[in-house]
C-alpha cells in the first residue's frame, strides 16, 4: 500500500535517525545532514548518511537499516543503498567532560536564536574527548544538547542553532531533541556531565550579552582532561519500525521498571504537564534528551549556570501547575515572598493612591488593578504589612490585591510561551510545511 | 585515437580530480573518502545526481570517465546521460598563493604531520602545498595538498584527508595526481604557486615543480 507522506514526517524521521547515529557518524556528516533536512533537501541528507555509513563500515542494527531504507524511499532516494550497509552490533565508548567551560560564549552566540525559536526548553554543553565516525574531526569536540517542547520543530532548530554557533566562531555539533526524540546512551552520558548554558525557566537571569566571536569560542580542555562520563555504547535506540508509518504513529512500549523513578518524580510535581507525563511513560528510546527543568535560579555563589554538573539532571516539569485554591491558602505566608518578586512594580505614589482607593472603595481598587496591562507587570513591591499607618482592613485588602495580581500574572504567563511567543496568536511556525 | 579505458576506481579518481574547484569542497572530499574505501556502488547511486543538483556539466572526456567509473556499479543511465554538457567549461576560477596570506610565520602543524606520514613512502613522489585564495571576501585561504603518486591514489587521498581532518581542516583538499594524466587547469595553477613539503621514495615525475 502506498502511503502519502508529508515532508514534515519524513524530516522528523530522518532527524531522529541522525540522533540515533550521533557518536557513530562523524560530526560533519551529522551537521551537514541536519542542514539539508532543515532546507528540505531530504534525499541529499539521507544519501550522505547512507554513504558515510557504508564507506565507514559503520554497523547498524537491522531495525536501523530498515528505518534508513524507509527514509531513503520516502525521500525519493534509492532504497538499494540500505542493502550496502553493514549489519552488526555497535560498541562505541565515548568520554565526555563538563570541565573547562564547554558553555563559554554559547549563551551569547545563541542569544537571539533562543529568543526567536519556539518552545526551546534547555541548552547544555559538554566536551567529547573521543572521535566519532570513520573520518573524525579534531578533538575535543564540543557537543551542544538542546531540548525542545512539542511546539518546536527539532530539525529546523538544530540547523538554526548550529548556524548561530558557526557565525560566532564556535565549532560544535548540535543535538536537538523533541518530546518524542530517541535518547541514546551517548546523549545520556553527555547530559550527565554537561554544563547548563540556558534554561527557559530562568532565561531572564541567564541571558548573556553577545560577545565578540573571537572571545566567545570556548577553549578546548587539555587533551588529557579527565573523563567525567562514559557512554558504554551507542545502544541501538531505534523505535520499532512500521513500514510507512510516521514517528508519531509508533506505539510506545509500556514503561519499564527502570523508568519508575523518573515517572514518579514527574508525578510528584503535579503530573499536569502532558508533555513530560508522556515522556515519562515512554521508553528510554522515546524520551526527550534533557528532562525539562523548572529549577529556581541557583543562589549567587553556588551552582552557577556555568558550573559543570557532575550528576544527571533530575527530571522535573517545565511549569509547576497552579495549585488549587485550598493548597494556596494552606501554603500561607511561606509563598508570598516568592510571589512578590515577580509581580508588579508600583511607585510609592501609585501604592499610596491604590491603598487609599482600596480603603475607600474595594471595587474601585480592583478596577485600578484591572487596568494594569500585562507588559506593565514587572515586580510587586514587598508586602509591607507592618506599616503602623495601616489598619487591619487595609492589610486584608492589600493581601487580596497581591493575591489578585499574582493570579493575573500566572494567567498571562500561561498564555505566553517559553520564549515569549504568544500562544494565542498564530505564528509562522503554524504554517510550516516542512516540505 | 580514443583515450585508454581506465578501471572503474581510477576513472572515478581522475574524474574527482577534474571536479576540484567545481564540486563544492564539502561534497568533493566526501566522495573521495568514499572512493578511498572502495564504495563505488554508493558513488554510483549518489554522484550523478549530485552533479546534476550542483549544475555541473561534464566535458566529453569527463563524461566518459563517469560512464567507465559508475555505470558498471549500477548508476542510473538517465542521470549519467544528463551530465554531458555542450558548452566549454570555465576552469580558471581560482588563484593560488605559495604562502597563506593570513598565516604569516605561524607554526605549521599540518606540514609537520604530512611530512612525518608521507616521507619515504614507496608510492609517493613529491608532496607540495599551495593556498587557494577564497572566492568570498573575509574567508580564509584554503590549503591544497598536491601529491605525486604512482599507485593506490584513491586510498592515499582518503588517508591524507583523514589526517587533515583530525588536524582541523573539515573539508580537506588533497589532490593525489597520477603520473599518466594531463593536469587540469586548476592543478596547473596550484602547482605554479606551490612550495615543497616532502618527498616519498617514488621517482618524481617532474611535474610537481613550481614554475
Amino acid at each position: 500500500m502506498v502511503e502519502v507522506h508529508d515532508g514534515l514526517g519524513v524530516s522528523l524521521r530522518l532527524h531522529n535517525l541522525l540522533l540515533v547515529l550521533a557518536g557513530r557518524l562523524d560530526d560533519s556528516a551529522l551537521s551537514e545532514a541536519r542542514e539539508m533536512v532543515a532546507r528540505s533537501r531530504l534525499d541529499e541528507a539521507v544519501e550522505l548518511v547512507a554513504g558515510a555509513l557504508i564507506a565507514g563500515r559503520i554497523p547498524l542494527s537491522t531495525a536501523e537499516q530498515q528505518e534508513l531504507s524507509t527514509v531513503l524511499e520516502q525521500s525519493r532516494s534509492d532504497p538499494e543503498l540500505a542493502m550496502q550497509l553493514s549489519i552488526g552490533e555497535s560498541a562505541y565508548a565515548h568520554r565526555f567532560t563538563g570541565m573547562n567551560e564547554p558553555d563559554r560564549g554559547i549563551a551569547g552566540a545563541l542569544d537571539r536564536t533562543l529568543k526567536v525559536l519556539p518552545d526551546l526548553r534547555s541548552v547544555h554543553a559538554v566536551w567529547r574527548n573521543t572521535p566519532a565516525g570513520s573520518v573524525p574531526g579534531p578533538l575535543p569536540q564540543l557537543v551542544v544538547l538542546v531540548a525542545m517542547g512539542a511546539d518546536g520543530h527539532p530539525p529546523a532548530a538544530a540547523y538554526r542553532l548550529d548556524a548561530a554557533m558557526r557565525r560566532a566562531g564556535i565549532s560544535a555539533v548540535v543535538e536537538v531533541s523533541g518530546p518524542e526524540s530517541p535518547i541514546t546512551a551517548y546523549h545520556q552520558a553527555a547530559l550527565d556531565v554537561a554544563a547548563t548554558v540556558w534554561n527557559a525557566d530562568s532565561s531572564v537571569q541567564r541571558a548573556a550579552p553577545a560577545q565578540p566571536a573571537t572571545a566567545a569560542a570556548p577553549t578546548p580542555p587539555p587533551p588529557m582532561a579527565p573523563p567525567m562520563a562514559t557512554s558504554a555504547a551507542a545502544a541501538p535506540a531505534m523505535p520499532p519500525v512500521t513500514s510507512g508509518s510516521s514517528p508519531a504513529s509508533i506505539p510506545p512500549p509500556p514503561p519499564s521498571p527502570s523508568d519508575s523513578s523518573w515517572a514518579d518524580s514527574v508525578k510528584a510535581v503535579g503530573g499536569a504537564n502532558a508533555l513530560m507525563a508522556d515522556a515519562a511513560q515512554s521508553p528510554p528510546t522515546l524520551r526527550a534528551l534533557a528532562p525539562v527543568k523548572d529549577l529556581p535560579p541557583p543562589p549567587k555563589g553556588e551552582g552557577s549556570p556555568k558550573t559543570p554538573r557532575h550528576e544527571a539532571p533530575k527530571p522535573q516539569t517545565a511549569k509547576v501547575p497552579p495549585k488549587p485554591p485550598e493548597a494556596r491558602s494552606e501554603a500561607g505566608k511561606g509563598e508570598r515572598p516568592d510571589r512578590r518578586v515577580s509581580t508588579a512594580e508600583l511607585s510609592a505614589a501609585e501604592g499610596t493612591q491604590l491603598r487609599k482607593a482600596l480603603a475607600e472603595d474595594p471595587e474601585k481598587g480592583r478596577a485600578m488593578v484591572a487596568n494594569i496591562q500585562p507588559h506593565d507587570i514587572v515586580e510587586l513591591p514587598a508586602l509591607d504589612l507592618d506599616d503602623p499607618q495601616l489598619s487591619e482592613r487595609d492589610r486584608q485588602l492589600l493581601r487580596e490585591l497581591h493575591e489578585e495580581l499574582a493570579e493575573r500574572e500566572r494567567a498571562e504567563s500561561d498564555k505566553v510561551g517559553a520564549n515569549g511567543i504568544d500562544k494565542s496568536k498564530p505564528s509562522w511556525w503554524d504554517g510550516y510545511s516542512g516540505s | 585515437m580514443s583515450a585508454p579505458v581506465l578501471d572503474s576506481e581510477l576513472a572515478c579518481h581522475v574524474l574527482l580530480l577534474r571536479l576540484a574547484g567545481r564540486l563544492p569542497d564539502q561534497t568533493l572530499w566526501r566522495f573521495r573518502d568514499w572512493l578511498g574505501e572502495g564504495a563505488l556502488p554508493t558513488l554510483a547511486r549518489t554522484m550523478p545526481r549530485a552533479l546534476l543538483k550542483h549544475d555541473i556539466d561534464l566535458e566529453q572526456n569527463e563524461y566518459q570517465l563517469l560512464c567507465d567509473a559508475l555505470l558498471p556499479h549500477g548508476a542510473d543511465r538517465h542521470q549519467v546521460s544528463s551530465t554531458l554538457g555542450i558548452d566549454e567549461i570555465d576552469e580558471d576560477r581560482y588563484s593560488f598563493a605559495m604562502i597563506a596570506p593570513d598565516r604569516g610565520n605561524a607554526v605549521d602543524t599540518v606540514g609537520v604531520v604530512v611530512n612525518a606520514v608521507m616521507r619515504g613512502r614507496p608510492e609517493v613522489g613529491d608532496v607540495r602545498e599551495s593556498w587557494r585564495e577564497a572566492s568570498q571576501p573575509g574567508r580564509p585561504a584554503k590549503r591544497v595538498l598536491l601529491v605525486d603518486a604512482v599507485a593506490g591514489m584513491p586510498r592515499l587521498t582518503g588517508e591524507l584527508q583523514r589526517v587533515l581532518r583530525a588536524l582541523g581542516d573539515a573539508e580537506p583538499s588533497v589532490e593525489v595526481l597520477p603520473s599518466n594524466i594531463d593536469l587540469p587547469v586548476y592543478h596547473r595553477a596550484a602547482l605554479e604557486s606551490s612550495r615543497f613539503v616532502c618527498a616519498g621514495s617514488a621517482p618524481a615525475s617532474g611535474r610537481l615543480v613550481s614554475a
